[in-house]
């Protein structure tokens, strides 16, 4: 073994040698196909040690080969050596083997003779165990039989005992004995009752009777210490008692407290409301004594007083219960459930009183003591559905709530655009009735915006302060308060447009409603500053605290529409504005139209003065204007000429008009020539211009200024003018009348349509144009003359 | 539709003075023919027939009559259309007559003719205002309308002569301003009082109802719808136009925005209910499409509501086109008898416009005509 150790240690070192020979690449290759000459594979089956002679001899030179010679003496000489050792080690381990088997041999020879001893005692002392046991069989059988009959009479004397043993454990009020003695008997005086122990039966039973009656009157006595109570009623039920009917009988003397404390707090409500209103109840005053100091409306107080009178007792009561009869949750939960509706109904009634609407902070609290009171409830009473019943009392107390706010808010802001109105109307002084107008309307907008950002800021704080209760619908909240808004701006719309409609109707059942006119002025306003300011406002204050919402689910539209109520007041506006426009201008047309048609123009004497109706006509242009002043901005001096003449009807007559019409004229003289030097200069002026350059127009898109306003009004009126004289026929004065009114009228009616003043001059031109058109006889009055007339109307007018 | 290929330019015409008439020349299945009665206080009035050949857009002249006095209404007899009856006035003192026009034949083209008086209707005291001939269909009968009262005529042409055949007097408070004649039912009159419709039953010669508050101010014009019953198309004062039903005066079917000022003129088209005209002091005309209102009355004559569209004031009684091409206030406008698309206008100052219905409308119309 060691030389073929030293041989693979040998042929390694070869290894190693050639390796280093043959650089790295040889420990590479460490599967390199053995070289049969070479020593390497000296251990392999196929190797060729002829071969490997040759090789050797062939290649080694002469010294290397001897001392191969050499080496390969002393190898073999080692080999030879090793060989006997291992053949001597051999020898000697066999040896000692034959050794120990010989000497085995000799110590088995003496077992046999043992066991054979052992097997014999063993089967003696087995029969004899046999003969003890079946001696003692006989005894055993009667010892056991007399042991059952001493336990059996034992017992009959235990239940002969019984009735004894149950008044002594009455006398010393030890019923929990009693009971169990009783039970131990129960089954035997059940089973024998009849025949044997009858006497024995009754006599226990009536004691037990009496025990029972005791322990029931343990029960309800209050003064007991609960846990005795308690016990009692474990022994009652050990003993069979229907404790159902005792579960029965404590609810049904308690609840009618507890429901009479819930009635309680209700009657004493209105009578709280009632003693802010000046009627004082004399009944609520021990109520009055417990919440001074505070509101007695707010729905805390209601909270704290149902928190006193209710939540006590009940807690006292549900404990006391729970301790008595602990394994009868569910006719508690079931009794509960009936004064938990109850109780939400009281408080809904104390969370929305009838008059008024609670504040934010009044409202957090009591929703607070609401939620502390339900935790308390909850821990007694678990299984009654109070989380739910709670929320949705939370739920519909907080939207009641907003709905209300919304509410009240609209009620002041339709009460803002109302209460204002009577007083204007009352108010002789013009001055003051416009001041009226003004404030009412800046009154009317701080109400909508201030009001309704604060409104926002109040629910806002809501949200906040009851997060934790509006968790699970903040997105049903977030939908309540936005469509909130919508129904707000909807109903306001609404009721603006019943307003306009009915002050409309008073229009024309009775002529002069200045201030209902004022308001439709206002209203137009109103709805150009909601669409303008208020909802763009409330839309930002929404989406900086009242995002989310969409609780209606995706395809639904989002409870609140901006943009919505932006396009409906801006069509109300236009159209209040238009209505104001048209009732005005109609109340002027309605003048103009009695002083056309009411003369015998074909008769008319010679003018003498302006006539009556152009006074009224300004008085009441100048009345608009003061309403209108007011209230709308002054407007751009914006020229109403234009150069694109295809764009929308409503002009005056362009140049080929007055061309034509100039034409007809001739006959009827230069009637024109009449006027003043300078009227009749810019008369040329313009219609030169005219001829040229552009047209008036008539009816142009009306906007929200004094300007637009005030210009559409006497256009409007003017026109009316024009067409109520086409339809006449004049004779000269009548011509020469019509002539002075014109004039009178335009000095006066300039000033008030400041933005184009050519549209007066050129209107009343048409007038009169149109009145000499209608003359039998257009000869134009005197210059002078009408000057003179003039004059001395204005110096009487002055 | 024969000339739906016509002009969808104006055709502009000029008449010498002032004028508010115009009127269809019934009867005529030729051309598009219009009278036209000018309004001159002072000079000689005329009435020019003219017309608009289908493959021209130039209006013209075919006949020049004189008329001695200015000339407020004008209406053309619907049976004989050489028969015209005008109300005129000399110096704030109103008549009514009716006029022969004369033969072209003997005046030959573009003569100046005066027209032959046929009968004079005098028994008037108040202003004249309009006057009607039976709405359809050859009757010796027409109405004429002052501001209190109204006649009924029988005319006798044979004898040249009109005679009273009844009087009614609406009384001295009711200042009528123009009427209507139910096409429908000829015993049925509409008049505009003041800022009601009054409907005048013509048997019992009682007013049999009345639409009150129908315009504030005034009402201007009233027009029946040709198609269906008791259902009737108003302007006024108040610059609206509103469509009634004479059964349920309180509240208007219909509610247009009208004109900026007066809605003056308002007219049905004679052949498709939907399409109405309106002219106004604005120098406006406009072209309205109006959803067909089922009448409660008629409901026999068409079971199935022919409107799909519910609500008054739906989205389909829309303004169509606005005319702006007058210069003055616009007091007359005529569907020509024989083109139902084809419409003239006529302003104050003396201008005619003959237009059409644009060709969109027109197919808005006939498409819905079909099932």
């Amino acid at each position: 073994m060691a030389g073929t150790e030293e041989m693979d240690e040998k042929a390694k070192r070869m290894r190693a040698l050639l390796s280093s020979f043959y650089g790295e690449d040889a420990g590479s290759q460490p599967a390199t196909p053995v070289r049969r000459d070479t020593l390497q594979g000296i251990n392999m089956p196929d190797f060729d040690s002829d071969r490997y002679i040759q090789s050797l001899l062939r290649r080694t030179p002469l010294e290397g080969l001897l001392q191969k010679h050499v080496e390969m003496a002393a190898e073999i000489k080692n080999l030879d050596s090793d060989m006997q050792m291992l053949v001597y080690e051999n020898y000697n381990k066999f040896i000692s083997a034959t050794d120990t088997i010989r000497r085995m041999k000799e110590n088995v020879a003496g077992i046999e003779s043992n066991m054979d001893q052992l097997l014999e005692t063993v089967t003696a002392v087995r029969a004899k165990s046999d003969s003890i046991n079946s001696s003692l069989c006989e005894r055993r059988e009667k010892i056991e039989e007399l042991n059952g009959t001493r336990s059996l009479l034992r017992k009959i004397q235990f239940i002969f005992d019984l009735p004894k043993r149950l008044r002594a454990c009455l006398k010393s009020q030890e019923y929990a004995k009693a009971v169990k003695y009783y039970m131990g008997a129960f089954p035997i005086l059940k089973a024998y009752g009849n025949t044997s122990f009858a006497a024995c039966r009754e006599e226990s039973e009536q004691i037990i009777d009496t025990v029972s009656h005791n322990l029931q009157a343990q029960v309800a006595d209050n003064s007991i210490a609960l846990e005795t109570r308690a016990e009692a009623v474990k022994l009652l039920r050990q003993l069979q008692y229907p404790v159902d009917k005792m579960v029965e009988s404590y609810i049904s003397t308690h609840w009618p407290r507890l429901m009479a404390a819930l009635q309680v707090v209700e009657p004493e409500t209105p009578g709280l409301v009632g003693r802010l209103q000046g009627w004082f109840k004399s009944g609520t005053k021990k109520l009055e004594e417990q919440t001074e100091g505070l509101d007695p409306t707010s729905p805390r107080t209601s909270m704290e007083v149902l928190n006193k009178d209710f939540i006590a007792d009940f807690t006292q009561t549900a404990i006391t219960y729970r301790a008595l009869f602990p394994e009868e949750d569910e006719r508690l939960t079931e009794a509960a459930l009936k004064l938990f509706n109850e109780y939400f109904a009281n408080v809904q009634k104390s969370l929305q009183p009838k008059t008024g609407n609670p504040s934010i902070m009044e409202l957090t609290a009591a929703l607070n003591i609401l939620s502390q009171d339900t935790g308390v409830l909850l821990k007694l009473v678990p299984d009654a559905g109070l989380p739910e019943m709670t929320e949705r009392a939370i739920e519909k107390a907080i939207q009641q709530h907003v709905v209300a706010m919304f509410s009240d808010l609209y009620n002041r802001i339709t009460g803002s655009l109302v209460i204002q109105e009577p007083a204007s109307t009352k108010d002789g002084e013009e001055a003051k009735n416009q001041k009226a107008l003004r404030a009412a309307l800046d009154n009317a907008k701080r109400v909508i915006l201030f009001d309704s950002v604060e409104l926002l800021r109040d629910l806002r704080d809501l949200l906040e302060k009851c997060g934790g209760l509006l968790e699970t619908w903040r997105d049903s909240y977030v939908d309540l308060v936005q469509g909130g808004f919508q129904e707000l701006f909807t109903k306001l719309n609404n009721h603006f447009i019943h307003i306009s409609s009915s002050s409309q109707d008073q229009l024309i059942s009775s002529k002069s409603q200045t201030a209902s006119q004022g308001l439709v002025l206002m209203l137009a306003l109103l709805s150009v500053y909601i669409q303008q300011t208020a909802v763009p406002k409330i839309t930002e204050v929404i989406g900086a605290s009242f995002v989310g919402g969409g609780a209606m689910g995706f395809e639904a539209r989002p409870a609140f529409v901006p943009s919505e109520v932006c396009r409906i007041f801006y069509a109300s506006g236009e159209k209040f504005l238009h209505e104001y426009i048209d009732t005005q201008a109609r109340k002027v047309s309605i003048l103009i139209r009695k002083s056309v048609e009411t003369p015998n123009w074909l008769k008319y004497k010679e003018p003498r003065d302006v006539r009556m109706f152009a006074d009224l006509l300004l008085q009441e242009v100048t009345r608009v204007q003061l309403e209108v002043e007011q209230v709308l901005d002054q407007g751009s001096n914006r020229s109403h000429r234009r150069t694109d003449s295809a764009g929308s009807g409503g002009s005056s007559r362009s140049n080929a008009a007055s061309m034509r019409e100039s034409s007809n004229m001739r006959e009827a003289g230069n009637h024109r020539g009449s006027f003043t030097a300078r009227a009749r200069s810019r008369l040329l002026e313009r219609d030169v211009a005219k001829l040229f350059k552009q047209k008036v127009e008539l009816f142009t898109k009306i906007e929200f200024t004094q300007a637009s306003v005030m210009s559409t009004i006497i256009k409007m009126c003017l026109k009316t003018f024009q067409e109520c004289v086409r339809l006449q026929t004049f004779n000269r004065s009548g011509y020469n009348q019509i002539q002075v009114d014109a004039l009178y009228l335009r000095d006066n009616l300039r000033e008030k349509v400041f933005d184009n003043e050519t549209v007066v001059d050129s209107l009343l031109d048409e007038v009169c144009s149109a009145a000499a058109d209608r003359c039998i006889d257009p000869v134009p009055l005197e210059t002078a003359i009408l000057d003179r007339l003039i004059e001395a109307k204005k110096a009487k007018g002055s | 539709m024969q000339g739906a290929t016509a002009q969808q330019h104006a055709s502009a015409y000029g008449v010498k003075y002032q004028a508010r008439c115009i009127a269809p020349y019934v009867l005529d299945s030729q051309r598009t023919r219009f009278l036209v009665g000018t309004q001159s206080l002072r000079e000689e009035n005329e009435v020019h027939l003219i017309t608009l050949p289908d493959n021209s857009s130039d209006i013209i002249c075919e006949g020049l009559y004189t008329h001695q006095h200015e000339i407020w209404d004008l209406a053309v007899c619907p049976f004989d259309p050489q028969l015209i009856s005008t109300v005129y006035a000399s110096v704030g003192e109103y008549g009514a007559a009716l006029w022969r026009i004369p033969d072209r034949s003997r005046g030959g083209y573009l003569n100046v003719l005066p027209l032959e008086n046929v009968a004079s209707l005098n028994g008037h005291t108040t202003t004249i205002k309009c006057t009607l001939w039976w709405p359809s269909g050859k009757h010796n009968q027409l109405l004429s309308i002052d501001s209190e009262n109204l006649f009924i005529w029988d005319l006798v042409t044979e004898q040249r002569a009109a005679k009273i055949q009844a009087r009614l007097s609406a009384g001295e408070l009711h200042h009528m301003a123009g009427g209507a004649w139910d096409p429908h039912d000829v015993t049925k009159v509409a008049t505009a009082v003041e800022s009601s419709v009054v409907i005048w039953d013509l048997r019992s010669m009682k007013q049999s109802s009345r639409i009150e508050q129908a315009h504030a101010i005034q009402v201007r014009d009233i027009d029946f719808n040709p198609k269906r019953e008791d259902i009737l198309i108003t302007s006024g004062d108040d610059s609206k136009i509103r469509v009634w039903d004479v059964k349920m005066p309180g509240m208007p079917l219909r509610e247009l925005p009208g004109h900026s000022h007066w809605t003056w003129r308002v007219r049905y088209n004679p052949v498709y209910e939907e399409l109405v005209l309106s002219a106004g002091t604005d120098s406006v005309v406009n072209l309205w499409h109006v959803t067909p209102v089922s009448s409660s009355s008629s409901s026999s004559q068409d079971s199935k509501p022919k409107s799909p569209y519910g609500s008054p004031k739906g989205p389909l009684d829309s303004l169509m086109r606005a005319y702006t091409e007058h210069e003055d206030s616009v007091y007359g406008i005529a569907w020509s008898a024989r083109d139902p698309w084809v419409f003239a206008s006529l302003s104050y100052d003396g201008r005619v416009m003959v237009d059409s219905v644009p060709q969109n409308v027109r197919q808005k119309i006939t498409n819905r005509g079909k099932p």
